[in-house]
C-alpha cells in the first residue's frame, strides 16, 4: 500500500509541476502582450498640448470624419467639431454647427452680401491641466494621465454624468450604448506610436497642431513663442491645454 | 434646437441629467426635512410636535429608503453603483454620497428602532408565527423593557436626533453645494444654493407631513391635534418665506449685477422656463400659498376651512419645491453653455427616465409609509392628545 | 449592562456590515488603482492598445509611391489620403499581411477611389467664412463661367484629383511673392476709386504695381476678361505677408479651359481637340509640357481669341528650308514627317532639275544629311542598288554586284570607258 501511495504521490507531483510550468507560461505570455505601451517614467516626460489656427480652418468637417471612425463616435455626439461665426454689418452674429459639421457647410446663413466677417472655429476638448471634469469624478474614472491628457476610464465609470455637466466646453457626453462618459482622448492610441491624432492628420490646411509641451525644440513651443494666442473661458481657471490663434472675443 | 438665431453646443442637444435628478433632491428634501422637524421635538423639547414626532421619524425612512432608486435608474452603469464606496474621489462632492447615506439611514433606522421599540417588543410578544419571527428579528432578540432601557433610548434617540440634523444638512445640501458649484453651468453657479436647497427642504419635510397628517386622519376620521397643526403651519409658513426670498434673491443677484450670462438667462427666464418658473413656481405655488398660510396663520378663520386651507397650502408647496427642483435641474441644462441658445426636453412617457418611472418612484414611498404603518404604528389609536 | 445590550447588539450588527463591507470593497477595488493617482492605472495602457484606424500618408506611401510624388507636387500636397479615401485601416492590413488580416475580405479592403461630388465640394464650395485666399466655387458660377452644360458633370472630369492644377514646379517650392490684392478680394463689388485715391486705404501690391506692361496687354484684350492674373499664375497666400505663384505653362493647365469636352459648350471659349491639335501630341509626355507657350506665348497676355496664333512668318515656305537642315529636330516638336512629305512628296524641291541626275553626287558627297530629310537613309539605295558612296571594299565586291545586276545600274553613273580605267 505504501509504495502505491508513492507512486501516486510522485506522478501526482510532476503532473502538477507540469501543469504549473505550462499554466504560467501562458499567464506571462499574455503579459507580452503588453510590452508595446509606454512606462509610467517615459511617459512623465510628456505634456501633449494642441493648437488650432481658426484663420486656416475652411470648415471642410475633414477632422470630425476621422475622428468618428477612429473612435466609434456614436451618431449625435462628438469629441470634436466645427463652429462658424457670421458676423452681419449690423453685428449680428449666427453661430452654427450642422451636424458638428460631419458634412461640411452648405450655404451662408446671412445673404453674403451682408456678411463682413466670418470665420470657422474647430472645437476639442482642451485637456485642462485644473479640469473640473476630473475634480468632480465621484469614482475617479476620470483622471490625468502621467503625460497630462485628461482620461476616462471606461471600465470604472459609473455614467453618472457629473463631469458631463462640470465640463465648460461641452466637449463630454455619455455614450448611450456603454453607459459611460465619454471624450476626445487626444487619440492616446495614436500619439505613443508617433502618429498625429485622427483630426491632426485629417486636416488639410494645418489648422490643427498638437505636440509635446515639454519639448522646447516641438514646432507647439515654437508656435506658441511666435504667435498671440488666446484660451476658451480662461476666467473659470480650467487652465485648458488648447491654444487658439486668432481667437475672436465672439469664441465662447 | 438649431434654430437661425440660436446655437447650442453639439454634445448639449441631449441634456444628461434628467427628471430622475429632479426627483433625487426632491426626495431626499423631504427627508432632510421630516427628520428636522422630528429633531425640533427631540432635540428641542417642542412639545406640540411629538404627535407627528414618530410619524416624521417612519416617513423620513420611508423616503430615506428610496432616496437612492432614482439615481440608480439614472446611471449609465448601474451594475457599478458600488465604485463610489470603492474608490471614492474625495476631490468630488458627489464622492461622499455613499458613506453619507449609509451613516444617515443607520442614524435614521436607529432613530426608528428606539423610537418604537417598546411597540416593537409587545408586538412580538403577541403575535405567533411567522410575524413573531419577523418581530424577533427586528428587536434583535432582546426584549429587555424597563425604565432603564427606555431612559437610555431617550438619551440616545436625542443624542442621534442631535447629530443627525447636521448629517441630514449634508445628505440633502451636498446636493445643492453640488449645483452651486458647478462653475460651467451658467444658471446653477451661485454660492447660495447650498441654503436654498436646505430651506427648501425643510419647506417639502413640513409640507409633507402636514399633508399626510391631515390626510391620514381624514381617512381614519380621526381628529388632529390642533396646537401641533398651527406650530407646523406656521412654521411653513416662516420657512416657505425664507425659502422663496432666497430663491428670488438668488436670480435678483444676478439680474441687478448684470454680468454676461444675465443676457441669455434673462431669455431662459421669459422664454423656456416662463411657464414652470414664472407662472407655476411662482406665481401659483408660491404667492398662493403664501397668502394662504397668511390668512391662516395671522387671522381667526373657522376651525374646518383653516385646516382645509392648510392642507391645500402643503400640497401646492410639495408642488412648489418640485417645480422649484425641476427649473433648477432642467433649467439649467435647457441653457446652451454656449451663451447663444437653448435645446429642448421632454422626459418621454414610457422610457427608461420618462414620467410613468417618475410616477412609481414618487408613489411608492408613499406606499411603503402605508406598510410601515402596520409596523411602526405612527398615530396612536384612539388617542387624542390634548 | 442587560439594560444595555440591545444597543450594543445593534451597534454590532452595523459593525459586522460594515466590516463585511471594508473586505468585500478590497477585494473588489481594482488592482491597479491608486498607483499613480487617484485612479486606475491599468486604464492608461489599455489606452495605449487601442487599434489605429486612420493611416497616415506616409503609411500609403510605402506602397502607392508613383501616386505619393505626384500628390506631393501639386496643390493637394496637404490632403491626406484619408480624407478622400477614407480611413484604410482594413487595406493595409489586408495588404500587409500580419495577424488578422486573414479576416478581411476583398470588398472589405477596397478603398473608394472616386470621391463622390459632395466630397470635394466639402473644402471647395464658397462660403463666406472660409479664407478669401482659399479656392473656392460656387457650382453654378463655376459651370457658367467654363460653360459647362451639365450640371452633373463630377469636378473629376477636368481636374485630376492627385494633380489638381497640374503645377510644374513642386507647390511648396514655387516663387516667393508678395501679397497681391483684387478690389473684390474685401469689397463685394468692384468700387470705382482707386485705392490710392482712398485716404486711410490699407497699402496693398496690385499686380499692375510692378507687371504694368504684362497688365496693360492684357487689359486690352477685344472683350472683357473672365481671368485675371491668379487664376493662371496660380498664387496662393503662404502667411500674411508672403505667397507662392508660378509662371505656369503647362499644356494640361490650359487644357483645363481649352479642350474639347462633351459636357461643355461648343462655342465659347475657344476650345480644341487635343490629339488633332497639333501634329505630334507625345510630345507632352515625353517631357515639354509647355507645349502650348511654344507657339502661343507672345499672345497669351496680348490674345485677342479670336485670331488663332501662328508660330510661322508669312513667308515660311521659302524660308524654312535653312532652318529645317540646320536644326530638325525643332519642327518636330510639332510637326512629324507625314507632315513634311505631304507638300515634299507631290512637289519636289527646286534644286531637283533635269539636271539633278549629274549634279547631285557632289552635292550628296557633301552633305548627306540634307538628302535624309526626304529620302530617309536607303534614298540612294532605291537608285544605285548600292551604298552611296561605295564603300571601301568596293574593289572586291563590285564583281559579285555586277553579276548579280548587270552593268545597267552602273552606266547611270559611269559610262562605258570608265570601267576600262582598271579592266
Amino acid at each position: 500500500m505504501e509504495k502505491m501511495e508513492r507512486r501516486q504521490f510522485i506522478k501526482l507531483g510532476i503532473f502538477s509541476t507540469a501543469g504549473v510550468l505550462i499554466g504560467s507560461f501562458f499567464a506571462f505570455a499574455d503579459n507580452e502582450k503588453k510590452l508595446e505601451v509606454k512606462s509610467y517614467n517615459d511617459l512623465l516626460n510628456y505634456d501633449w498640448g494642441y493648437i488650432v489656427d481658426t484663420s486656416r480652418c475652411i470648415g471642410c468637417g475633414a477632422c470630425v470624419r476621422a475622428c468618428k471612425m477612429e473612435n466609434n463616435v456614436p451618431d449625435n455626439y462628438f469629441r470634436t467639431w466645427v463652429e462658424r461665426y457670421e458676423i452681419n454689418k449690423d453685428e449680428k452674429i449666427r453661430v452654427d454647427s450642422p451636424k458638428g459639421a460631419i458634412e461640411s457647410f452648405k450655404e451662408n446663413n446671412f445673404p453674403a452680401s451682408e456678411i463682413v466677417k466670418a470665420f470657422f472655429v474647430p472645437k476639442l476638448c482642451n485637456h485642462c491641466y485644473d479640469s473640473p471634469c476630473v475634480q468632480v469624478c465621484p469614482v475617479g474614472a476620470s483622471y490625468h494621465s502621467p503625460d497630462k491628457v485628461v482620461l476616462i476610464d471606461k471600465e470604472h465609470c459609473v455614467g453618472c454624468g457629473y463631469c458631463v455637466q462640470a465640463c465648460p466646453y461641452s466637449c463630454r457626453y455619455i455614450n448611450q450604448e456603454k453607459g459611460t462618459a465619454d471624450k476626445c482622448t487626444f487619440c492616446y492610441h495614436r500619439i505613443h506610436k508617433g502618429l498625429a491624432p485622427a483630426c491632426v492628420n485629417a486636416c488639410p490646411r494645418n489648422a490643427r497642431l498638437y505636440g509635446n509641451l515639454k519639448d522646447p525644440e516641438s514646432k507647439i513651443r515654437k508656435v506658441l513663442n511666435q504667435r498671440k494666442y488666446g484660451l476658451l473661458k480662461a476666467e473659470l481657471g480650467t487652465n485648458p491645454k488648447c491654444y487658439y490663434l486668432e481667437l475672436d472675443m465672439e469664441i465662447k | 434646437m438649431q434654430t437661425p438665431d440660436s446655437f447650442v453646443f453639439p454634445n448639449e442637444l441631449h441634456i444628461t441629467w434628467t427628471v430622475m435628478i429632479v426627483l433625487y433632491p426632491y426626495i431626499t428634501g423631504m427627508v432632510a426635512g421630516a427628520f428636522i422637524v422630528s429633531s425640533f421635538y427631540h432635540v428641542f423639547g417642542m412639545e406640540k410636535l411629538k404627535p407627528i414626532a414618530r410619524f416624521a421619524l417612519v416617513s423620513s425612512l420611508s423616503f430615506l429608503l428610496f432616496a437612492a432608486v432614482p439615481l440608480l435608474i439614472h446611471l449609465g452603469k448601474p451594475e457599478r453603483a458600488f465604485n463610489i464606496m470603492l474608490t471614492p474621489s474625495f476631490s468630488s462632492a458627489m464622492s461622499g454620497f455613499g458613506f453619507v447615506y449609509t451613516f444617515y439611514l443607520i442614524i435614521v433606522i436607529l432613530e426608528v428602532w428606539l423610537s418604537y421599540r417598546r411597540d416593537l417588543i409587545e408586538k412580538y410578544l403577541t403575535s405567533k408565527g411567522f410575524a413573531k419571527f419577523i418581530y424577533k428579528i427586528i428587536i434583535l432578540g432582546d426584549v429587555t423593557n424597563n425604565e432603564e432601557t427606555r431612559r437610555i433610548d431617550k438619551k440616545l434617540v436625542i443624542f442621534f436626533a442631535a447629530f443627525g440634523i447636521p448629517v441630514a444638512c449634508i445628505l440633502h445640501g451636498y446636493v445643492g453645494f453640488l449645483f452651486g458649484s458647478i462653475k460651467a453651468n451658467l444658471w446653477w453657479s451661485t454660492p447660495l444654493m447650498f441654503i436654498i436647497f436646505i430651506f427648501s427642504a425643510i419647506v417639502s419635510g413640513l409640507a409633507v407631513l402636514i399633508f399626510l397628517y391631515q390626510f391620514v386622519h381624514w381617512l381614519r376620521k380621526k381628529k388632529v391635534n390642533q396646537d401641533s397643526l398651527d406650530l407646523m403651519s406656521k412654521w411653513l409658513w416662516g420657512f416657505m418665506i425664507i425659502a422663496v426670498i432666497l430663491e428670488l434673491m438668488e436670480v435678483l443677484s444676478i439680474a441687478y449685477e448684470r454680468t454676461e450670462r444675465w443676457a441669455v438667462l434673462q431669455q431662459l427666464i421669459n422664454g423656456k422656463l416662463q411657464f414652470t418658473y414664472v407662472i407655476l413656481q411662482i406665481g401659483v405655488f408660491s404667492i398662493g400659498p403664501f397668502l394662504i398660510l397668511t390668512v391662516t396663520s395671522l387671522f381667526k378663520i373657522k376651525t374646518k376651512i383653516r385646516n382645509f386651507l392648510i392642507w391645500c397650502a402643503s400640497g401646492m408647496l410639495l408642488i412648489q419645491v418640485l417645480l422649484m427642483r425641476w427649473n433648477v435641474v432642467i433649467g439649467g441644462q435647457l441653457v446652451s453653455k454656449s451663451m447663444r441658445g437653448f435645446t429642448e426636453y421632454f422626459p418621454g412617457i414610457f422610457e427608461k427616465e420618462g414620467l410613468v418611472v417618475s410616477f412609481i418612484i414618487i408613489i411608492i414611498p408613499f406606499l411603503l409609509l402605508k406598510f410601515f404603518d402596520k409596523i411602526f404604528p405612527f398615530f396612536e389609536k384612539n388617542k387624542i392628545n390634548s | 449592562m442587560k439594560n444595555k445590550k440591545h444597543i450594543i447588539i445593534f451597534f454590532c450588527v452595523v459593525l459586522i456590515i460594515i466590516i463585511i463591507g471594508v473586505i468585500a470593497g478590497k477585494i473588489t477595488r481594482p488592482k491597479s488603482y491608486g498607483e499613480h493617482g487617484n485612479y486606475r492605472y491599468n486604464a492608461v495602457e489599455e489606452l495605449q492598445n487601442q487599434k489605429i484606424i486612420n493611416q497616415d500618408i506616409i503609411t500609403c506611401s510605402e506602397c502607392h509611391k508613383e501616386i505619393y510624388q505626384l500628390h506631393e507636387k501639386d496643390a493637394h500636397y496637404n490632403v491626406p489620403c484619408v480624407d478622400c479615401h477614407g480611413p484604410g485601416d482594413l487595406h493595409t492590413q489586408y495588404h500587409q499581411g500580419g495577424e488578422g488580416s486573414g479576416n478581411i475580405s476583398k470588398e472589405q479592403a477596397a478603398m473608394q477611389k472616386e470621391y463622390k461630388f459632395e466630397g470635394c465640394l466639402y473644402c471647395h464650395r464658397k462660403l463666406k467664412a472660409k479664407p478669401f485666399d482659399f479656392p473656392q466655387v460656387d457650382k453654378n458660377e463655376h459651370y457658367k463661367f467654363l460653360n459647362v452644360t451639365n450640371p452633373e458633370t463630377k469636378c473629376i472630369e477636368c481636374h485630376s484629383p492627385h494633380e489638381p492644377v497640374f503645377l510644374l514646379t513642386d507647390a511648396r517650392q514655387a516663387r516667393l511673392h508678395p501679397v497681391v490684392y483684387k478690389c473684390t478680394d474685401c469689397h463685394e463689388q468692384k468700387p470705382e476709386k482707386s485705392h490710392r485715391d482712398v485716404p486711410g486705404h490699407p497699402s496693398i501690391f496690385e499686380c499692375r504695381d510692378c507687371h504694368s506692361q504684362v497688365v496693360k496687354d492684357f487689359n486690352d484684350r477685344s472683350h472683357h476678361n473672365y481671368v485675371d492674373c491668379r487664376t493662371c499664375h496660380l498664387y496662393h497666400r503662404e502667411n500674411e505677408t508672403t505667397g507662392r505663384i508660378y509662371k505656369n505653362g503647362n499644356a494640361k493647365f490650359c487644357l483645363l479651359c481649352h479642350e474639347k469636352k462633351p459636357f461643355k459648350d461648343e462655342k465659347y471659349p475657344p476650345k480644341i481637340e487635343w490629339s488633332t491639335h497639333i501634329g505630334n501630341p507625345d510630345i507632352v509626355s515625353k517631357g515639354d509640357a509647355k507645349i502650348c507657350l511654344n507657339c502661343h506665348v507672345d499672345k497669351i497676355h496680348k490674345m485677342d481669341l479670336l485670331v488663332k496664333a501662328d508660330p510661322h512668318p508669312e513667308n515660311w515656305k521659302s524660308i524654312h528650308r535653312e532652318t529645317a537642315r540646320q536644326n530638325l529636330s525643332v519642327c518636330m516638336n510639332c510637326h512629324t514627317m507625314n507632315q513634311c512629305y505631304s507638300c515634299h512628296m507631290k512637289n519636289k524641291p527646286a534644286s531637283h532639275n533635269f539636271n539633278w541626275r549629274k549634279q547631285h553626287s557632289k552635292i550628296a558627297a557633301g552633305n548627306k544629311s540634307s538628302c535624309e530629310i526626304c529620302h530617309r537613309k536607303d534614298g540612294c539605295f532605291s537608285c544605285h542598288k548600292t551604298e552611296m558612296p561605295h564603300p571601301k571594299d568596293w574593289q572586291e565586291k563590285h564583281k559579285d554586284f555586277i553579276s548579280k545586276n548587270g552593268k545597267t545600274i552602273c552606266n547611270n553613273c559611269h559610262k562605258e570607258e570608265f570601267c576600262k580605267q582598271c579592266h
